[in-house]
């Protein structure tokens, strides 16, 4: 099943348009990563289809409706985001944390958190291994157990559909595996879609079902890794010469100059 | 966390009843607790009655309404502004509800509508300063802020003018006004602003789960199903009510809604579900025992002297603990 689809989609600031004419979709249990050099528009265009930057102009369908019809609770309901810029300074415990990913179901005056409310949590903290962790407090945690934290923050909105940028970013070689190994579990056990802006080409093709390369706010390549990817098209994207090959993680590239 | 707020909220609950028994029994006159009583429940003397219900207990209710309503109302800002430095007064409401105090005693107007006027000069300024910083369906923080400051000066200076042209008996009364006191408060002021205050404040504790929302920062409070627009306006609203109504009773009370909300996280921790109701019930229990020390020497003291006098000493103090070196 189609979970998100953008049809003709264009996103940007007052006066500055900067994603232009992209067609997406991503089905349940698919994993689209979106790569590009810097300033091409990859946050933006997940800034747009979530509506934190007001889209110019197309289309978002979220599970084949038009997500200009659904209301900001429903939307957190079946799609998760976890932005580059964590806010580690929280003097909250991680349980506490992670409990407000329930608040898309929670009405205004609803205060207390529910039996199925406090399983999601646990499970949410058990599924990233913070579970022993749960009563520290966020800014006396590591940097990579608080990214753990925040992953367990979406994971308790119990998404459909997961959005990660750049969400590597802050960790060691070890936890950037564990990190993406976790959410590619999460993607097979739970039949969700991710979607993740990665900078390691490497990562994004080892991880990816199928990838959008952007370049100046435009798609200029959009479909499987072992289609798209080889050398002429990292060429095209960022402009350096790469040898790319394969290995049993999936196409491997190694930048030359 | 559960054990702790607790008995933080016992401590508290219990200095409050200390401090309303002090507040009533202490004065000119002394009246024992038993005769407070009596009192209360309309026997015993009657000039204990007297003062016990036409000036005590109103002025008890009116520094328990305003300093709750300080405090509220700066951990609402604080949280919405994401800035410890922000106090009830940030978005103009100083300025506005000063230049109408300033200007009705100026101009001897009726001195009875001050606390109204001065209640709708807060409202408007506030209002002036949020539509000033709304940008399509944005409420921008740094605008809201700036706003308030260019607002504040503007009036400040009007207000500046205004104080020189007055005569110099004006200027005590319009001074008393502006450093803040609860002197002889009575029924009528807290008649017109109680239930505004308690219905603000009964809103206030709900927003908890938007603040904490918006700690996160605006890309994850959004995307967790959060209106930015509509919670900047809600704590914005809530937040100027309170303390519209709490400058219409005791006028323009310093530090408490500054200091507060720092001393609530100190006690309880960041999570806003505790901040809020604590710090409602530690800005009462401030500004009352402030009104007490004030009224206990020979002569009484606008109780806006004595919180800043005992507030900015305990907000360096904070502010070392919280930036000082730490073993």
């Amino acid at each position: 099943m189609t979970n998100l689809k953008l049809e003709n989609f264009y996103a940007g600031y007052k006066n500055n348009i900067v994603v232009k004419n992209i067609n997406l979709s991503v089905k349940s249990g698919e994993w689209l990563g979106i790569i590009g050099p810097n300033g091409s528009g990859k946050s933006t265009l997940i800034k747009g289809l979530l509506g934190i930057i007001k889209s110019v102009k197309g289309n978002i369908y979220l599970k084949d409706k038009d997500i200009k019809i659904l209301t900001n609770r429903r939307i957190a309901q079946t799609i998760s985001f976890l932005p580059q810029q964590l806010n580690v300074n929280l003097n909250i415990t991680v349980r506490d944390l992670v409990a407000l990913g329930r608040s898309p179901y929670k009405k205004f005056w609803e205060f207390n958190l529910n039996k199925g409310d406090v399983e999601k949590i646990n499970d949410s903290l058990n599924l990233v291994d913070m579970y022993d962790l749960k009563d520290n407090l966020i800014n006396q945690i590591s940097g990579g157990q608080c990214q753990r934290a925040y992953l367990a923050l979406a994971l308790a909105q119990d998404p459909e559909i997961l959005i990660l940028d750049e969400p590597t970013n802050a960790l060691d070689l070890k936890y950037q595996i564990k990190f993406l190994e976790i959410i590619k579990t999460l993607k097979v056990n739970r039949n969700i879609s991710v979607i993740t802006i990665l900078h390691d080409l490497n990562l994004a093709a080892r991880y990816s079902d199928k990838i959008i390369a952007l370049k100046n706010g435009e798609s200029i390549g959009y479909g499987s890794c072992n289609e798209l990817i080889n050398e002429q098209f990292i060429k095209n994207i960022f402009d350096i010469n790469a040898l790319v090959s394969n290995t049993p993680y999936g196409k491997q590239i190694y930048p030359v100059n | 966390m559960n054990k702790k707020f607790l008995i933080s909220l016992t401590i508290i609950i219990f200095l409050l009843i200390i401090n309303s028994i002090l507040s009533l029994a202490k004065g000119s006159v002394y009246i024992s607790v038993e005769d407070i009583w009596l009192a209360i429940i309309k026997q015993g003397e009657e000039i204990n009655q007297t003062i016990i219900w036409e000036l005590r207990l109103p002025r008890l209710l009116a520094s328990l309404l305003v300093g709750s309503s300080l405090g509220m109302s700066g951990a609402l800002l604080q949280g919405m502004l994401k800035n410890g430095l922000a106090s009830p007064y940030l978005l103009g409401i100083s300025a506005g509800s000063g230049l109408v105090i300033v200007f009705f005693i100026s101009f001897g107007l009726m001195q009875s509508f001050i606390p109204l006027a001065a209640w709708m000069g807060a409202i408007l300024t506030t209002l002036i300063v949020f539509v000033l910083s709304k940008d399509g369906n944005k409420i921008v923080v740094e605008r809201l802020v700036l706003g308030g400051v260019a607002i504040s000066s503007l009036f400040g200076a009007i207000q500046a003018t205004l104080l020189l042209q007055v005569e110099d008996g004006r200027i005590q009364a319009a001074l008393n006004w502006l450093i803040g006191s609860l002197n002889a408060r009575g029924w009528q002021e807290i008649n017109f602003a109680a239930l505004p205050i308690l219905i603000a404040l009964f809103i206030g504790l709900f927003l908890s789960r938007q603040l904490n929302l918006l700690s996160l920062g605006d890309e994850l409070s959004m995307s967790l199903g959060n209106s930015l627009f509509r919670s900047r306006c809600l704590i914005g609203a809530v937040a100027t009510l309170l303390t519209a109504c709490a400058v219409s009773i005791g006028g323009l009370i310093g530090f408490i809604g500054l200091i507060v909300p720092h001393f609530s996280r100190l006690l309880i921790g960041n999570d806003f579900k505790y901040i809020l109701p604590f710090s409602a019930l530690i800005g009462g229990l401030t500004l009352s025992s402030a009104d007490l020390i004030s009224r206990l020497g020979p002569i009484e003291i606008p109780v806006g002297i004595v919180t800043a006098l005992v507030g900015a000493p305990v907000f360096m103090f904070i502010l070392y603990k919280k930036t000082g070196y730490k073993k």
